[in-house]
């Protein structure tokens, strides 16, 4: 079919591409909240820094119907199961942003009540560090996550 | 100042009774240093005091007297004696009278292989995390205590983290943990 045939109000794509671009624009997030990166975390999802903008306005407060974990803070080894059933109740297409120096690789906490990243209890997508991230950051993060869900293989 | 001292003159009955006991004034406040074995008696004395009853129990803390050198250095010599001192621990009330705005500390040791020590929470029960917590972090056991169970750290915890011979990294995961170097699929 040649291109003058096709009509100026049709666009065409790639499914792949186009489920990407849904998806990267529909990240309903659950925030698991667990220190003081959480408050640092209200700002940015208020008015000011506005992630309705990237279509990740939305706190779901069941993970069973969101796409993005949020792990905005330290995670105990007393959390580590509880973290671990959240993420497992998620349904596919599930993603994972770690907020924080603590979530991303325990921070300062070397001892044996921390868990060092939460990436040894669930796979994570994109780190976000800082003590704690500036508002900008964690925007950045979540293009950056939105980035790579667009480039990504869509599994159906 | 003054008003320490009206509390250390008003305690002079008090030492008559128990020689042992010793009195410090140690960061603004009046500390007595007492053997573990009068606890009993000093809590009635304390908490029915005539002009400055302690009504309140602020808090109860412990401390490790133990050198930190064992955790690092297991095989130091003069562990054992060390470990089950009679003094290596020391366990610290600290009081406050509502009605008199009046403060005090009390302060006794314990140690041993099983450290115990006389329950509070008889006199006072707002003791009863309080000594929760300190069984949790030191294993010191209060008896008397109705429902000693941890309180800050999962129940499968093996160990006291707060005592000087704890390691520093003893992690004890309740779930098996992913190596996120190696296992980067789903799971």
């Amino acid at each position: 079919m040649s291109k003058e045939k096709i009509p100026d109000n049709i666009v065409t794509t790639k499914l792949d591409k186009f489920i990407g671009w849904a998806r990267s624009y529909s990240l309903w997030q659950y925030v698991f909240g667990t220190a003081c990166c959480a408050m640092e975390f209200m700002s940015v999802s208020s008015s000011h820094y506005d992630t309705d903008r990237f279509g990740a306005a939305m706190p779901r407060y069941s993970p069973r119907q969101s796409d993005m974990l949020m792990v905005v803070g330290t995670i105990t080894h007393k959390n580590a199961p509880v973290l671990r059933r959240v993420w497992e109740q998620m349904a596919d297409p599930k993603y994972v942003v770690a907020v924080g120096a603590c979530a991303v690789s325990g921070g300062f906490y070397r001892n044996y009540a921390t868990v060092q990243g939460c990436d040894r209890i669930i796979p994570v997508d994109v780190y976000i560090p800082g003590c704690p991230p500036r508002p900008e950051m964690i925007l950045d993060g979540i293009m950056a996550l939105q980035e790579k869900i667009r480039k990504s293989k869509q599994y159906l | 100042m003054e008003k320490y001292w009206m509390l250390r003159d008003d305690l002079k009955d008090f030492f008559k009774q128990f020689p042992n006991a010793e009195y410090l004034e140690q960061f603004d406040q009046p500390n007595i240093r007492i053997p573990a074995e009068d606890m009993e008696k000093i809590f009635d004395f304390v908490k029915n005091h005539k002009k400055f009853p302690m009504d309140m129990l602020l808090d109860i803390t412990a401390v490790d007297y133990l050198t930190s050198d064992y955790a690092e250095q297991p095989n130091l010599t003069g562990r054992e004696e060390d470990l089950y001192s009679e003094t290596r621990f020391d366990v610290v009330y600290h009081f406050y009278s509502m009605k008199t705005n009046r403060r005090m500390r009390i302060i006794t040791s314990c140690g041993g292989e099983n450290p115990e020590i006389l329950s509070s929470y008889k006199w006072w029960q707002a003791a009863h995390f309080l000594e929760r917590e300190i069984w949790d972090m030191f294993g010191i056991k209060f008896t008397g205590h109705p429902d000693l169970r941890r309180v800050l750290l999962y129940p499968e915890f093996k160990g006291f983290p707060l005592k000087k011979d704890f390691p520093v990294l003893g992690e004890q995961p309740r779930i098996k943990l992913r190596n996120p170097e190696q296992d980067n699929g789903r799971n």
